[in-house]
Parts: C-alpha cells; structure tokens; sequence
C-alpha cells in the first residue's frame, strides 16, 4: 500500500463509510427478529455514546444516566399518548426535557466529584424513578404508558429502523464534532488533569455541566426513540439497572474511543441474546464476561484493537512499539 | 509595578504559612524566590495564581486586586504558572496541550462545532519551536522524558500569552545539561519577550546567575530582599539557608 493510501484508510472516515452501508443494506438479508434487535442496538448506542461524552472524554462517571433517557421516554409517551401531539414534536420535546433536567441535576451534582459525584448522579435518578413510579395520575404510575402511537409509514419493523438508524446517525455526527471541538479537547483537559485546565483558564465547573447538559440531551434522544420503539414507557426506564446498561458498554466497547461505546452495544446485546436462550441468569454469565474484559483488556475491544494496529504498523515501519 | 502583595496572611490550622509577606514585581523583571523547604513559596504562589484564599492581605496585578478570584479568572488576567511536580495532561498530544493552552487564552474553548485540531496550528508549532519540542509534537505527554515534560509545563505555561509567569522549581529533577537548556531559554523568552518572570528555586546557581532581584522567604516571612549580590551578603540569610557553603 502507498502512504497516501494507509493514510486515508487510518483517518476513520472509510471505516465509518463502511459501516454505514453495512448497516443499511443489512435489513434486507435477515429476519425479523434481527430487525428488531438491531434497532435495540442502534438507539442503546446512541444512549451509551452520549454516556461517554461525559465519563470517557470529560472522567466524570454518573450512576444517573438513565434518568434522561426516561425522562425522554416519558417526555415522548406523553406528548404523543396524552396530548396527541404528532412524533416529530415528541421527537424534539424528548432531548430539550431531558436536557432541562440535566442542567438542574448537574448544577447540584458539579459541586461534587469523583464518588460522590456519582452517588448524588444516582440519588437524583432514583428520585425521578420513585417519582414516575407513584404519580398514577400523570406517568400512569408502575404501569408506565401503553400504546403509545406511531406513525404509519414507520408501521413497518424495517422503516422503524432506518429511522431509528437515521436519528441516530445524526446524534453521533454532531457528537462527533463536539468531542473534536475545542470544548471537546477542554473536557478531555479536565479529565486528565483538573487542576492545570484551571489555570490554563477553563473553569471546569461549568464545562463540565455543559457537558453534563449534553449529555442529557443525547439520552432523552435516545429514550424519545426507544418509548416509539417499544410503544410504550415504563418506569425500569429510570431504574437505577437501567443506568448500569451505558457505563458498561462504553467500558466493553472502549471509553477513550468513540465508536467504542456502539460497538459496546452491539456486544453487549449479542451477548445477552446469546446468553439468554441458554440460562435465565444471564446477568451472572455477562458480569464474568465484563471482569474479565476489564482485566484482559483495560481499553475495552476498541482500545485493543487500535493498540495492535499500532504495534502493527510502526514494527513494519521498523520502529519499536509504543510502551 | 506588575505586581504588588501586600501582608498576605494564610494558616493551615495552628501553622501560619504566609505571615505578612509584602513583596512586589517590577515589569519585565526576573525575580527569584528563595528559602528553605516550609518557607512558604508554594503557599505563596498557590495564593498568587488563586488555588488557595488567603485569609487576609491583597493581591494586585496591573492596578487591579486580584485576591482570592477562581485559577481560571486569574489565568484569563494574565498570570500563568508552570508547577513544582510535573502538571500536564498524560493523554493528550504534546501539540492538543499546546493548542488547548493557547485556545483557552483566547476565549475559544466553549466553541462546540470548529474542528480544534486545525485551530491556532502555526501559533502552537511556534511556541514548541522556541521551547524545542517541535519535533516530539505528536507524542503523547506522558511518553515523554522527565525532563521534556517540565519544558512542556513550562511551554503550556508560555502558550498562554502571559504578562507573569510564576515557575515553581523549574529545575527539580532535572539533569545538569537540561538545568543549562531550561536557564537559558528561561532568559531568553524573558529578554525576547519582555515577559515578567517570579521563580522559586533551590538550584543557587541558576537563582544568583540570571535573578534581577532576590526574595528571601523564612517561616512565612520575607527576611531579606535585594539584588543577587547583596543577598549573597546578608548575615542572616547565610545563617537560615544559604549556610557556609555559600561564604561571601
């Protein structure tokens, strides 16, 4: 291969390009039961990506994050349900709702940090949980939201996935960007070392909520598409469990990475499914897998993909690998 | 004057750390700070750039009281520091850090959507070309040696464009041919630039061969405070630090 060539193969865009296609023509070839599984995938990807905004890039891990993805679950289940507002302003109303939250739960969490960062992340959670799971005569209490409609020409399995794929898409390029921004870099700068962006002149509070807000954002995107997908909202949304889901996918998938947390998804659900049809205690099996992951492979899969491709190259190159 | 203390106050518990220091900075100048090891240098400068309050005295820059304002106000006014124990970011390019650096001086780091990486390249690969990094732009910090990380510090701290620049040991751990590269290029971002430098350092070669001005620290307090060869002098500064080694 010519340099010109490997260079244009290691910037990520024809991988990305790939993958693209792969995902859109996919559909076409399998069942059903694919279908539905992988638009699980898709948008549990957009929720685990929008995660690690905030614990990959910006080190701040939050117990709470299911708490924005319900909340624009609801955001969606009720609009649509309750007040027969049509998808698309569901679609809109999920991220700013859960956004909103965010800023308020964040401004209190930012006063925090590190463990008790996370247990108040988890605390504010819980309370949203406790809050939907009793208010009947709002949220419909531990019932949740029933039949909440979708448009017909996203009747289909296969439609609801390229939307879900689409909406999707465009979260993680606008992601994307943001983690290549200058804020982007001023997150990872108060990850590896709080105390120099300071006096570099980054209050790291504020970014930090920021990014907190962001990442809100992107899950209650994320819970609007899931409430559509399941058609219906139910308070495990919020459950604390349900926070669990994103903190280890990014960690399988790779939280220094981007694409980490998706391919986090798609193992985690491949695994689960696996697992699944064979014993009921699947989350046994699935918590060995993950120790073991974290032991083996402190990068998560993506993390040690990228570390061989570089051994790879520089020992063609004649150079030692990097420690 | 750049900057003026005025009887700065500051007790941990039952020890009082800065007690009453009054010191100013000329312009331009290069100034040492020395003293035994609890004198309170660090203390000081953890006041100066805002990582400490001080319980009571004042801080003024350029006319300004600047006491007890957040790191990264002070940062934005103009004084940066480069730190005692190695500070960088492990992660991060050494170019990212530089960039970054720069970037957060100009107000751009709360842009979300601009591709950073094409951002303030010419102005970072100059800063690195005087500091003499240009060639280790794309390692990661922590790959680098001891030594290259302090003049990272110190060109994080020079990518900020300041008008002050507090070093805190510039020469801790290094070796005898990177204390002679960092002296010099220290005098010369400092003669080149009209930058005003505040160093602390236990090297007395370095301290006595480039200060303008000398300030001695002792418990607390300043003792004594003049020009290098007067220090040198002073009976009482040979007794608390400076000892016999160092005979006039």
């Amino acid at each position: 291969m010519t340099v010109d060539s490997r260079n244009f193969w290691r910037t990520g865009w024809p991988w990305a390009g790939l993958a693209v296609v792969g995902l859109l023509l996919y559909p076409q070839f399998v069942s059903r039961y694919y279908i539905v599984l992988s638009t699980e995938v898709v948008i549990l990807a957009l929720l685990a990506t929008s995660y690690n905004l905030i614990f990959g890039y910006a080190g701040m891990v939050s117990f709470g994050h299911a708490a924005f993805f319900g909340l624009g679950a609801y955001a969606m289940a009720l609009l649509t349900k309750n007040y027969g507002s049509p998808m698309l302003v569901g679609l809109l109303a999920a991220p700013v709702v859960a956004a909103a939250f965010a800023f308020i739960i964040g401004w209190f969490c930012m006063r925090t940090i590190r463990l008790y960062f996370s247990l108040l992340s988890l605390a504010f959670a819980q309370l949203l949980w406790v809050i939907v799971f009793q208010w009947y005569g709002f949220t419909g209490g531990s019932d949740g939201i029933q039949g909440v409609p979708r448009p017909e020409i996203l009747g289909s399995y296969a439609s609801y996935y390229y939307f879900a794929l689409a909406a999707t898409l465009v979260c993680l390029v606008l992601m994307w960007f943001i983690v290549n921004s200058p804020f982007g870099w001023s997150l990872r700068s108060i990850r590896e070392n709080t105390q120099r962006s300071q006096f570099l002149g980054i209050n790291d509070r504020f970014y930090k909520l920021i990014a907190f807000t962001i990442a809100g954002a992107f899950a209650g995107m994320a819970g609007g598409l899931y409430c559509q997908f399941q058609k219906w909202a139910d308070p495990e949304l919020l459950f604390w469990t349900t926070s669990a889901n994103p903190v280890l996918m990014s960690i399988l998938g790779g939280m220094f990475s981007f694409v980490g947390p998706s391919v986090g998804a798609v193992v985690f659900v491949a695994l689960r499914e696996i697992i699944k049809v064979r014993t009921d205690y699947w989350p046994l099996v699935l918590g060995a897998v993950l120790l073991t992951m974290v032991l083996v492979l402190p990068g998560g899969i993506v993390g040690f993909v990228v570390d061989k491709g570089r051994a790879l190259v520089s020992s063609r190159n004649g150079e030692a690998p990097a420690p | 004057m750049l900057l003026e203390i005025e009887n700065l106050m500051k007790a941990f518990g039952g020890f009082q750390a800065t007690d009453g220091v009054s010191l100013s900075v000329e312009k331009g100048s290069l100034c040492a700070l020395i003293g035994p090891n609890g004198a309170g240098k660090t203390t000081l400068f953890n006041q100066i750039t805002g990582y400490l309050v001080p319980d009571s005295g004042r801080i003024i820059f350029r006319g300004e009281e600047v006491t007890g304002l957040h790191p990264y106000e002070i940062s934005r006014k103009g004084i940066t520091r480069a730190f005692q124990i190695i500070n960088i970011f492990p992660r991060l390019t050494v170019m990212e850090s530089v960039q970054l650096a720069i970037l957060a001086k100009r107000g751009k780091t709360l842009q979300c959507f601009a591709p950073a990486k094409r951002m303030v390249r010419e102005e970072a690969l100059a800063v690195l070309g005087i500091v003499g990094l240009a060639e280790r732009a794309g390692a990661l910090a922590r790959e680098l040696s001891h030594g290259d990380q302090r003049v990272l510090e110190l060109a994080l701290a020079l990518a900020g464009e300041p008008e002050l620049l507090l070093l805190d040991e510039p020469m801790a751990g290094m070796s005898p041919f990177e204390r002679v590269k960092v002296t010099e290029l220290i005098q010369k971002v400092q003669q080149d630039s009209g930058l005003t430098v505040l160093f602390c350092e236990h090297d007395m070669d370095v301290v006595f061969g480039i200060s303008e001005k000398v300030t001695v620290l002792h418990q607390g307090r300043v003792i004594a405070e003049g020009r290098p060869e007067d220090i040198k002098k002073n009976e009482e500064v040979h007794q608390v630090y400076l000892g016999q080694s160092w005979g006039i």
